[in-house]
C-alpha cells in the first residue's frame, strides 16, 4: 500500500471510529436514560396506580374511579411497551454502532502499527523486576488476608437453627405420666383445669396477722395475677414489670426463693410493654410445667421455657398478643405440645389461632386458625370418653381440638361478648360462660346446649364443680350453686366483696377467695354451709391452689403457704 | 415437576370489559437433541480448528475469524448456553449429589476444552469461547498490567472457582451462570447490574486484554492447570530464540516469560531458607483455609433455598422479623412439619461446612503455592509463553523475526540482543547458567 492511500485509509478509519464512538456513547446514554425512566414509571411499580387501587377498595362501586384506573393502566401499558420496544431496537442499533467502531478502531490501529523497537525500551532492569516479584508476593498476601477476613466475617452471627431434639437424660420420657400430673398442680386450676383437688385437705382457718396455720410467707418482687403452680416440692410463679418478665421458683416446704429467671429473647430483642387494663397485670397468664421444664408466657408476646435449675432452654416472641384488656390466657400442655391460645381482634379479622409449640425446642408443631374474637379464657385438656380433647372458649364458639394433631373435633356456637372465664368439664357436661349473659351447659360433640342459666353470671372467674353441683361466684360477690346436669339454681349467697380469683375445691371444701384476700370455706352440698374463713391481708386476684395438706395463695406482694400445724 | 420461582412480568389488565384475552401461558420447548449434538460437533470442530490454527498454521487472522464465528454461534445464537464455563457446575453438582445427572452434551462442553488443553494448551480460550472472543474484539489499545497486580488479581479466579464449586456441589445454585457478565449481552436482556458489569468489563477490555478471562474466569483456572502439562504448546518462535526482545511487550494478557539470562545471580542459601519458610507457611495456610472455610460454610449455606427458608421461618417464629416472605408463606401453607425443615437445613449446613473446608483448603493451597512460585526463579534461556496463562491467541508470533522469516515477511532491522543489558563480566556466567 502506498503512503498516500495508507494516509487516506487511516483518516477514513479514524473518522468512522470517532463517529461510531460518538454514536455508541449517545445511544448508550439514551438507552440508559430510557431504562432508568422505565424503572421509575413502569407499570409494575406505579405509585399512582397502587394508590387508586387502594382507593377502589374503599369505594368499589365508584365508576369514575374505575375509569380513571383504566385510563392510567392503558397509559402506563402504552408507555411501558413503547419503552421496551425502543430499548430492543436501540440495543441492536447500539451493537451495529459498536461493530462499526471496533472494525474502524482496529483498522486505525493496524494503520498506526509500528514494528516494536526494543532500543527505545532501554535495557532490562533486573532490580526493578525483582521488586515487581516482591510486590507480587505482597499483593498475594493482601488477597490472602482479604479472603481470610471475608471468611471470618461470614462466620459471624449465623442464624442459629434449633438442633434436633436431644434425647431426654437417662432415657426419661419427654412428658410426664398421667399419674405424675395428677399428683401435682401443673397448670392454671390444676391437672384438668377444673380447679379441683379431690384428695386435698386444707385448714379451715388461718390468719397472717397471728400466724395461724401459716406455714410460710415469701415476698414476691414482681407483681402478677398469675396463679402459682406446683410440681413436687417446687412452686413456680411469674411476675413482670415494664423492664422485665420473670419466673420464680420457690421451695414448697420452706418458701425459700430458689431462683429468679428473666426471659431473654434471642438477639437481645426487647419487646414493647403492652397496654393492659387497670385490673389486669403484665403477668396474668399462669405458667405450666411438665416436670421437666416450666413454661411461661407474658402479654408482651414473650414465651420461654426454663429447666428446673433456672436455665432458659428456649425463648421466642410469638406476639403480638395485643387485645383490649391485656393477654391473659394461660398455657396448657399435652405430651410434648405446649398449647397457646391466641385470640385477637374480631372474629372476622382472622387474627386468632391456636399454636402448639414443641416443649423441648419451642418450635411450632402446628397451628390452627380460629374464626373467633379476642378472648381471655384458658384452654384446658380433658379426657372425654377416653379421648383427650383440648377445649377452648371464645365468642362465638366453644371449639374442641384433638391435642395430638390439632384437628378440630367439634364446635358449638353458643358464646358471645368478651369471654374470660375458662371452661370446665365434669360428669359429661362442658360448662362455659358467656360473660354478663349466661352460663351454659352442653354435651361435648353436640351443637345444641343442655341448659342455659342467667343467675350470677361472672365476667372473669371460672366455675368449679364437684361432679353433681356447679359453683360460680361473680365479681359482684354473688355465689350461685347450680345442679350441674339441669342448670337449676340450688342456692345462692351474696358476699359483699368482689371476687376475681376462680374458686377451687379441696376434698369436700369449696374455697372462695375474694379480692381483699379473705377466703371463705364452704361445705359442698345443696345448701350454703360455711366451714371457716382465712385471711392473708392483701389483695388477691390469683386463684388459690390446694394440694395435699397445703393451700397456696398469691397476694399482691406475697405468696402464702397455708397448712395446719401439728 | 420442577418447581420454579416466577411471577408475571406485568400485571394483567384489571378489567375484563375491554375484552382483552390473556394469552395462555407457554413454556419454551426443549431444544431438540440433534441440535444439542450439533452444538457439541461445532464445539469439537472449533476446538480442532483452533488447535490447528494456533499451533500449526500460527495464524492470528484466522484465529480472530474463528473467534468471531464462536461469538456469533455460541454467544449470540446459542445465547451463551450451554457454555463450557458454566458446565463445570453441572459436573460439580453431579459429584456432590449422586441423584443429579449431567446431560452428555453438558459433559462434553465441560470436558472437551479440558482435553484439548491437556493436548494443545488453551486453544478453547484462543477462539472458541464467546466470552474471550468478545473481549478480544474490544481490545483496541493494550496496556500492560504491572506483574505484581497481575499475580494478585489472578487469584480472584481461583477463589471464584472454589466458591462456585461449593455452591454447585451443595445445591446452592450456579453462581457462574447467575453472575455471568456477558450472557445478558448475548441475550439482549438481563439484570441491570449484570449489564452494567458486562459493559464495564468491555470498557476496561478496550485497554486491558481479556480482564474477565484473566482475573475472574473459573474455567480458565482449570484450563490453565491442564495446559501446564500440555503435550503440544505455543512456542513464540518457530526456530531458535535470538533474545531480540521484540515479543517482550506483544502479549496483551501478560503471558510471556522473559529470558532470565540477564537476571542477577541469586543467593542460593537465602532462596533455600525462604523456600523452607514458604513451605511451612503453606501448611499454615492449609490449616487456616480448613478452619475458616468450615466457619464460613454455615453462612454460605444461606444461598441454599432450604436453609434460607428455614432461617426465615425460624426468625419469623422468634418474632425477629415482622412479616413473611412469599417462600415462607407458601411453605407454611403446605402444613409441613417445621422439624423436618430444620432437620433438612441442619443437614445441608453440615454439607456446606464440609464443602467450605474443602474450598478453604483449595484457596490456602493456591495462595501458598503462588507464594512459593513467586519466590522461586526458574532459569529460562528463551522468551517463552507461560503454559498456564497463554491463551494461544497467536498475537506474539508476528513479533518474532524468525516467524517473519518463515513467512517471507520483512524483518525489522538489527534487533538488539537481550544480553546487551548485562555487564560484560557477567555474560559468560549467565550463558553458562542458561546452558545448565
Amino acid at each position: 500500500m502506498n503512503p498516500s492511500s495508507r494516509q487516506v485509509g487511516h483518516e477514513l478509519a479514524l473518522a468512522v471510529a470517532l463517529a461510531a464512538a460518538l454514536f455508541v456513547l449517545l445511544l448508550g446514554g439514551l438507552l440508559a436514560w430510557n431504562e432508568v425512566q422505565g424503572k421509575v414509571s413502569t407499570l409494575v411499580n406505579s405509585g399512582e396506580l397502587t394508590r387508586l387501587h387502594e382507593e377502589l377498595r374503599t369505594r368499589p362501586k365508584d365508576e369514575a374511579l374505575k375509569e380513571k384506573i383504566r385510563h392510567l393502566d392503558l397509559q402506563l401499558r402504552t408507555s411501558t411497551f413503547y419503552r421496551l420496544q425502543l430499548s430492543r431496537k436501540g440495543v441492536r442499533a447500539l451493537l451495529l454502532g459498536l461493530a462499526a467502531f471496533l472494525v474502524s478502531a482496529h483498522a486505525v490501529r493496524r494503520y498506526r502499527r509500528q514494528p516494536p523497537d526494543p532500543t527505545t525500551w532501554g535495557a532490562r532492569q533486573p532490580e526493578r523486576e525483582a521488586r515487581q516479584w516482591r510486590l507480587a508476593r505482597y499483593a498475594v498476601a493482601a488477597l490472602c488476608l482479604a479472603t481470610a477476613s471475608a471468611a471470618w466475617l461470614l462466620s459471624l452471627q449465623p442464624v442459629r437453627l434449633p438442633e434436633r431434639a436431644a434425647a431426654p437424660p437417662g432415657g426419661a420420657p419427654d412428658f410426664p405420666s398421667r399419674e405424675e400430673v395428677l399428683r401435682n398442680w401443673p397448670a392454671f386450676r390444676g391437672p384438668n383445669g377444673s380447679g379441683v383437688a379431690p384428695a386435698a385437705s386444707v385448714p379451715l382457718a388461718w390468719d397472717v396477722k397471728t400466724g395461724l396455720n401459716i406455714r410460710w410467707t415469701t415476698a414476691i418482687p414482681l407483681h402478677g395475677f398469675s396463679s402459682p403452680i406446683i410440681w413436687s416440692n417446687s412452686v413456680f410463679l411469674t411476675g413482670a414489670n415494664s423492664a422485665s418478665s420473670v419466673v420464680y421458683r420457690l421451695d414448697a416446704d420452706s418458701g425459700a426463693l430458689l431462683w429468679t429467671a428473666a426471659v431473654k429473647l434471642p438477639g437481645g430483642v426487647r419487646l414493647p410493654t403492652p397496654k393492659v387494663a387497670e385490673n389486669n397485670s403484665l403477668a396474668a397468664p399462669t405458667p405450666v410445667t411438665d416436670g421437666r421444664r416450666v413454661y411461661a408466657i407474658f402479654p408482651n408476646g414473650a414465651i420461654a421455657a426454663f429447666d428446673f435449675s433456672g436455665r432458659q432452654v428456649w425463648a421466642c416472641n410469638i406476639g403480638p398478643l395485643d387485645n383490649s384488656y391485656g393477654y391473659a390466657a394461660s398455657l396448657s400442655i399435652f405430651t410434648v405440645a405446649l398449647m397457646v391460645q391466641i385470640d385477637r381482634g374480631a372474629a372476622e379479622d382472622g387474627l386468632s389461632k391456636m399454636l402448639a409449640l414443641d416443649t423441648r425446642t419451642g418450635r411450632i408443631l402446628g397451628q390452627a386458625r380460629r374464626e373467633v374474637a379476642a378472648s381471655w379464657a384458658s384452654p384446658i385438656v380433658v379426657e372425654i370418653n377416653g379421648q383427650p380433647q383440648l377445649l377452648t372458649c371464645a365468642a362465638p364458639f366453644v371449639i374442641a381440638y384433638d391435642p395430638a394433631n390439632g384437628k378440630e373435633l367439634w364446635r358449638n356456637k353458643c358464646l358471645e361478648s368478651d369471654v374470660a372465664p375458662s371452661p370446665i368439664y365434669a360428669s359429661n357436661i362442658v360448662v362455659v360462660v358467656a360473660p354478663n349473659n349466661a352460663i351454659i351447659g352442653l354435651h361435648p360433640g353436640e351443637t345444641g346446649i343442655v341448659w342455659k342459666a342467667e343467675d350470677g353470671v361472672p365476667d372473669a372467674t371460672s366455675p368449679v364443680s364437684d361432679g353433681t353441683r356447679l359453683y360460680i361466684v361473680n365479681s359482684e360477690g354473688l355465689l350461685t350453686c347450680y345442679n350441674l346436669q339441669t342448670g337449676k339454681v340450688l342456692w345462692t349467697h351474696e358476699f359483699e366483696t368482689p371476687f376475681y380469683a376462680s374458686p377451687a375445691i379441696a376434698g369436700n371444701v369449696l374455697i372462695l377467695l375474694n379480692f381483699k384476700g379473705v377466703a371463705h370455706l364452704l361445705a359442698l352440698g345443696d345448701k350454703y354451709s360455711p366451714l371457716g374463713q382465712g385471711t392473708v391481708g392483701e389483695v388477691c386476684g390469683a386463684s388459690p391452689v390446694p394440694l395435699g395438706t397445703r393451700l397456696y395463695i398469691r397476694g399482691q406482694q406475697h405468696l402464702f403457704c397455708i397448712e395446719s400445724k401439728p | 415437576m420442577i418447581p420454579v420461582l416466577a411471577v408475571q412480568r406485568f400485571p394483567p389488565p384489571q378489567f375484563t370489559e375491554t375484552g382483552h384475552l390473556l394469552p395462555p401461558l407457554t413454556g419454551p420447548l426443549a431444544r431438540a437433541l440433534t441440535l444439542e449434538y450439533l452444538d457439541v460437533a461445532v464445539l469439537l470442530a472449533a476446538l480442532a480448528l483452533a488447535a490447528w490454527l494456533a499451533l500449526r498454521q500460527r495464524s492470528r487472522n484466522w484465529l480472530a475469524t474463528l473467534g468471531i464465528f464462536s461469538l456469533l454461534y455460541f454467544g449470540f445464537w446459542r445465547k451463551g448456553c450451554v457454555c463450557s464455563i458454566g458446565s463445570i457446575q453441572n459436573i460439580a453438582q453431579a459429584l456432590g449429589d449422586p441423584s443429579a445427572g449431567v446431560p452428555l452434551t453438558v459433559l462434553a462442553f465441560g470436558l472437551l476444552p479440558l482435553v484439548f488443553a491437556l493436548l494443545f494448551g488453551r486453544v478453547f480460550c484462543a477462539a472458541v469461547c464467546p466470552h474471550g472472543a468478545l473481549q478480544d474484539l474490544m481490545l483496541i489499545k493494550p496496556v500492560a498490567v504491572p506483574p505484581w497486580l497481575e499475580h494478585g488479581l489472578r487469584l480472584l479466579a481461583h477463589t471464584y472457582l472454589g466458591l462456585a464449586m461449593v455452591f454447585a456441589a451443595t445445591g446452592g445454585g450456579y453462581i457462574i451462570c447467575q453472575y455471568d457478565p456477558f450472557v445478558p449481552i448475548f441475550r439482549f436482556s438481563g439484570a441491570m447490574t449484570l449489564v452494567v458489569a458486562g459493559v464495564a468489563l468491555l470498557v476496561v477490555g478496550l485497554f486491558i486484554g481479556r480482564p474477565y478471562c484473566r482475573f475472574l474466569c473459573p474455567y480458565g483456572v482449570l484450563l490453565g492447570l491442564a495446559a501446564r502439562v500440555s503435550r503440544w504448546r505455543v512456542r513464540i518462535t518457530p526456530d531458535t530464540c535470538t533474545q531480540c526482545r521484540l515479543c517482550e511487550q506483544s502479549c496483551p494478557v501478560g503471558a510471556i516469560n522473559p529470558s532470565t539470562l540477564d537476571a542477577p545471580i541469586r543467593d542460593a542459601a537465602a532462596d533455600k531458607r525462604r523456600l523452607v519458610w514458604l513451605i511451612a507457611l503453606l501448611l499454615v495456610l492449609l490449616a487456616a483455609g480448613l478452619g475458616l472455610g468450615g466457619l464460613a460454610g454455615t453462612n454460605l449455606a444461606r444461598r441454599h433455598r432450604i436453609v434460607n427458608l428455614a432461617e426465615r421461618v425460624h426468625q419469623e417464629d422468634l418474632g425477629l422479623v415482622a412479616d413473611t416472605t412469599d417462600a415462607s408463606a407458601a411453605w407454611r401453607a403446605t402444613g409441613a412439619p417445621v422439624a423436618d425443615l430444620y432437620t433438612a437445613a441442619q443437614d445441608l449446613r453440615r454439607r456446606y461446612v464440609l464443602a467450605g473446608r474443602l474450598c478453604g483448603l483449595w484457596i490456602g493451597l493456591v495462595i501458598g503455592l503462588k507464594l512459593i512460585t513467586l519466590a522461586i526463579r526458574r532459569r529460562r534461556k528463551d522468551y517463552e509463553a507461560d503454559q498456564a496463562r497463554c491463551i494461544a491467541c497467536a498475537r506474539c508470533y508476528l513479533y518474532c523475526p524468525q516467524e517473519l522469516r518463515r513467512l517471507g515477511l520483512p524483518v525489522p532491522e538489527a534487533p538488539p540482543s537481550a544480553l546487551e543489558g548485562v555487564v560484560a563480566s557477567d555474560r559468560p556466567q549467565a550463558e553458562a547458567q542458561s546452558r545448565s
